[in-house]
Formats: structure tokens, C-alpha cells, sequence
């Protein structure tokens, strides 16, 4: 009997935890970063090399989007929201490596995202508003709307993870069966519009999390 | 579907180190990077505006320096022009003085001169007066004397002028007037006819005429010609000669 192709693919255990292709792949993904970023900031100048000046592109690029949602000082989010952007973006891009599977097409990676974007909404909302005010918000504009407040925090996130994992699967599933009737040639117009799709959602993804985390500290409304 | 808790788990972990990472590899190198080009370009444009405004600085103590300058200019020029009016008008004060002065000095001389000359023409005027009455008055032209002095001028009066005299009395019955300054004597003017008679012939008429303008002595006025033995007639000719 086949197994699902939703199921975890284990590839090896290490002691009792096993570890999945997901993983597997996103630890490549971090070994690369890793090696790339000494390699590129070991020593960065002031007169940027193309390296160093594509690098602070991309970073002033999210600084700047990120600036406009939050409409405050984005340095302090950056680690999170310009990680979560660039993670994704490597995570959905993994597809166009041969043998290789994006570790958002399974539901454990978006679901591990989603769950550090609820946790830091209310972490942000905490640090900036403090705790009272930021826990008062649930019971506006009437406490009797605290349910629906609270059930919007956990639908929003699970729509989140839902939209990510079933874009990224979905076109696993595309690419696999025009792969199965087409042949080898055939996917490549939709390898490349994976590409698209990989970087579309990891925007979305990213600029959703900033939403929420900016309705949290009180830059706009959720 | 199934969840894998591990995975989910280790996947929870993986992206915390993937914050980690990019924080401690990408996002703090850059943005060191970008605030020390911008404290650079700060310091920069620091250093280029306090160049600016030493500049600027520069340029204010420029103009103010070249404002004292001209206004030291001007103060000179006006005091130059102040003092070369003064000097002007001292000189030409000076030079009004000297003008009055030798002014003075001519009005002076002019009439130093001119009353020398008043003095001069005076004593040339008196010298004058003095000769004319002395040859007015040298020998007195009594009748007699003036009969003596026209018949010693007639004896010595060249032959052609006597006869050229003679034919003007006898032409075309002419006239000899005897012209005295008073009316002579009965016996004056018979001493007249025989001297004259005796000269000129007995035929002549004579005619006694009176004229005070003569101022003495006597004239004989011939038709065309006149002898003169008058005071006049010297006074005139002394006259003359002074002109000369």
C-alpha cells in the first residue's frame, strides 16, 4: 500500500527523534545560509562589494515594507518577519533543486511558523503596550466579544499555516502528476511558476505576520 | 494527515536558529555597516558644513574687513578733499591778499604816479605859462614898436616875397587892413600910412581895423596874405614850438 504523500517522510531516527526529509532540508538550508553569510559579511566594508550591496538591498527592501506596516522603528522586528521572509523564500524555492522537497509542503514546517508568529504577536503586544492594555484589547469594543476575539487569534493563524502548507502542497501534488503524465520537460513552465508562487506566499506569509504583529502594538487595526 | 510532534518540534528549533543566524550573520553586520557609512556621511556632510560655515565665516569677516576698507576710504578721501578745501581756500586767501596787495600797492603807484604826473604837468604847465608870458611880454608891441617891427621885416624880407607882396596890394585894388587890438590914434595911424607909404608906395589903401583877439601889436592882412606882429601871433607861434 502506498503511504500518503501528507505523511512525515522519515529518512533516518537519531536516537528516538526521527528526523524527516523536512527537516533534513531545512537544515541544508541553514548550513547554506550559514556558509554564504560568513562568506559574504566576513569583513563588510563600506565601499559594498555586489555581495555585500544585493545583501543590503534585500534587507533595506524589508526594513522599508516593514516600516510602512508597523509605521515605527522595524529594526526591532527584523530578526523575525525579514527571517521569517528569507526562510520561506529558501524553504518554497527548495522545489527547483532536483530531489529536493520544500519543507513548507508539509504541515509540520508551516505549523512550526505559525506557532512562533501567534507566540510573538502576543510577546511584541506585551513588550510594547504592557500586558494590561495589550489584554484589554480582547474585550473591546465589548467583553462579550472576548470569544470571538479569541477564536479570531487562532483561526487567523490557522488560516496562516493552512495557506502555506496548501499552496506549497498543492504544487508539490501539480508538479508530481503533470511530471507522471508529461514526462521530464513538461514541468519546467511550472517549476518556474513555483518559483513565483514560493516567493508570492512567502510574502504573504510574512506580510501577515507584520499585520498582526502591528495590530498587537497598536499600529493598525486587525 | 498526521502530525509529526518531532518534527514540528525540531522544525520550532530550526527557525529560532534561523533567527538567530540571520540576526547574528546578516541583519547586525548590515546595519552596523549602514550606521557607520551614515555616521561617515554624517561626519561627512558635518565636516563639509563646518567648512561651509568656516567659509561662510570667512567670507562675512571678508566683507566686513572690505566695508571698514572702503569706509576708511571714504573717511580719507573725505578728509583728503576737507583739507585740499581748506588748502585751496587757505591759498586762495592768500593768493586774494596778495592780489589785494599788489592791488593796493598799483592803486598806490597809480597815484603816486598820477600825482607826480599832476606834479610834472603843473610845473610843465607853469613852465609853459611862464614861457608863453615871457615871449608874450618880451619887448612891448607899442604902435610905434609894431610900425619899427613891420618895416625892419619888410627891409629884410627877400625881393621876390616883397614884390610878390607888393602885387597882391596893387592886384584888382586890394586892400591892406591894419588890425590892432584898440583903436588907434589919429596920429598912430598917420605913422602907419608914411612908414608903410614909404615901403610900399604911395598908392596902397590902407584900412585900420580893430580885433581885442590880437591881444596887442598889430597885423597886416594883406588880399592874400597876412603879416602878423601881434601878442597872438606869438602866443601862437611859441605854442608851436612847445608842441614840438
Amino acid at each position: 500500500m502506498e503511504t500518503s504523500p501528507l505523511m512525515p517522510d522519515i529518512l533516518f531516527y537519531i536516537g528516538p527523534v526521527p528526523i524527516s526529509r523536512a527537516v533534513a532540508t531545512t537544515w541544508a538550508l541553514m548550513a547554506f545560509m550559514a556558509v554564504f553569510l560568513l562568506a559574504a559579511l566576513r569583513r563588510p566594508a563600506h565601499d559594498a562589494g555586489p555581495v555585500q550591496a544585493a545583501l543590503e538591498i534585500v534587507v533595506l527592501a524589508i526594513v522599508k515594507q516593514l516600516r510602512e506596516i508597523l509605521d515605527r522603528d522595524p529594526w526591532p522586528f527584523l530578526p523575525l518577519l525579514g527571517s521569517l521572509f528569507l526562510f520561506l523564500c529558501l524553504a518554497n524555492l527548495a522545489a527547483v533543486v532536483p530531489g529536493a522537497t520544500p519543507p513548507t509542503g508539509h504541515i509540520e514546517t508551516p505549523a512550526a511558523l505559525a506557532l512562533i508568529v501567534f507566540l510573538s504577536v502576543h510577546y511584541f503586544g506585551v513588550r510594547v503596550r504592557g500586558a494590561g492594555p495589550y489584554l484589554r484589547h480582547y474585550l473591546e469594543p465589548n467583553p462579550f466579544l472576548l470569544p470571538l476575539n479569541v477564536l479570531s487569534e487562532l483561526t487567523r493563524i490557522f488560516s496562516l499555516m493552512i495557506r502555506l502548507f496548501g499552496n506549497m502542497m498543492s504544487h508539490e501534488f501539480v508538479i508530481a502528476i503533470v511530471v507522471f503524465l508529461a514526462g521530464l520537460l513538461v514541468p519546467i513552465p511550472f517549476l518556474l511558476l513555483g518559483i513565483l508562487i514560493g516567493i508570492i506566499q512567502a510574502y504573504i506569509f510574512t506580510v501577515l505576520a507584520t499585520v498582526y504583529i502591528a495590530a498587537a502594538v497598536g499600529a493598525v487595526e486587525a | 494527515m498526521q502530525i509529526d510532534w518531532w518534527t514540528l518540534g525540531l522544525q520550532t528549533i530550526n527557525f529560532l536558529v534561523v533567527i538567530w543566524l540571520l540576526s547574528h550573520f546578516l541583519y547586525r553586520p548590515i546595519r552596523r555597516t549602514i550606521e557607520e557609512r551614515e555616521a561617515a556621511d554624517q561626519a561627512a556632510s558635518q565636516d563639509a558644513q563646518d567648512k561651509a560655515d568656516a567659509a561662510d565665516q570667512a567670507r562675512q569677516e571678508y566683507e566686513k574687513l572690505r566695508a571698514e576698507l572702503a569706509q576708511e576710504q571714504n573717511e580719507r578721501e573725505a578728509a583728503f578733499h576737507k583739507s585740499m578745501k581748506a588748502e585751496k581756500e587757505k591759498s586762495l586767501e592768500v593768493a586774494r591778499k596778495d592780489a589785494d596787495a599788489l592791488l593796493e600797492s598799483a592803486h598806490e603807484q597809480i597815484a603816486r604816479d598820477q600825482k607826480q604826473a599832476l606834479e610834472n604837468l603843473k610845473s610843465h604847465v607853469q613852465g609853459l605859462a611862464t614861457e608863453l608870458a615871457r615871449s608874450a611880454l618880451a619887448a612891448p608891441l607899442t604902435a610905434k614898436a609894431a610900425i619899427t617891427a613891420v618895416t625892419a621885416y619888410l627891409e629884410q624880407l627877400p625881393q621876390a616875397d616883397f614884390d610878390d607882396l607888393k602885387q597882391d596890394i596893387h592886384t584888382d585894388g586890394g586892400v591892406l587892413a591894419i588890425v590892432t587890438s584898440a583903436k588907434l590914434a589919429k596920429p598912430e595911424q598917420e605913422a602907419w600910412r608914411a612908414a608903410l607909404a614909404q615901403r610900399l608906395g604911395e598908392e596902397i589903401a590902407l584900412v585900420f581895423k580893430e580885433s581885442p583877439d590880437i591881444l596887442g601889436g598889430a597885423e597886416l592882412h594883406f588880399p592874400h596874405a597876412a603879416l602878423r606882429f601881434s601878442v597872438a601871433a606869438r602866443l601862437d607861434r611859441t605854442a608851436k614850438a612847445m608842441e614840438v
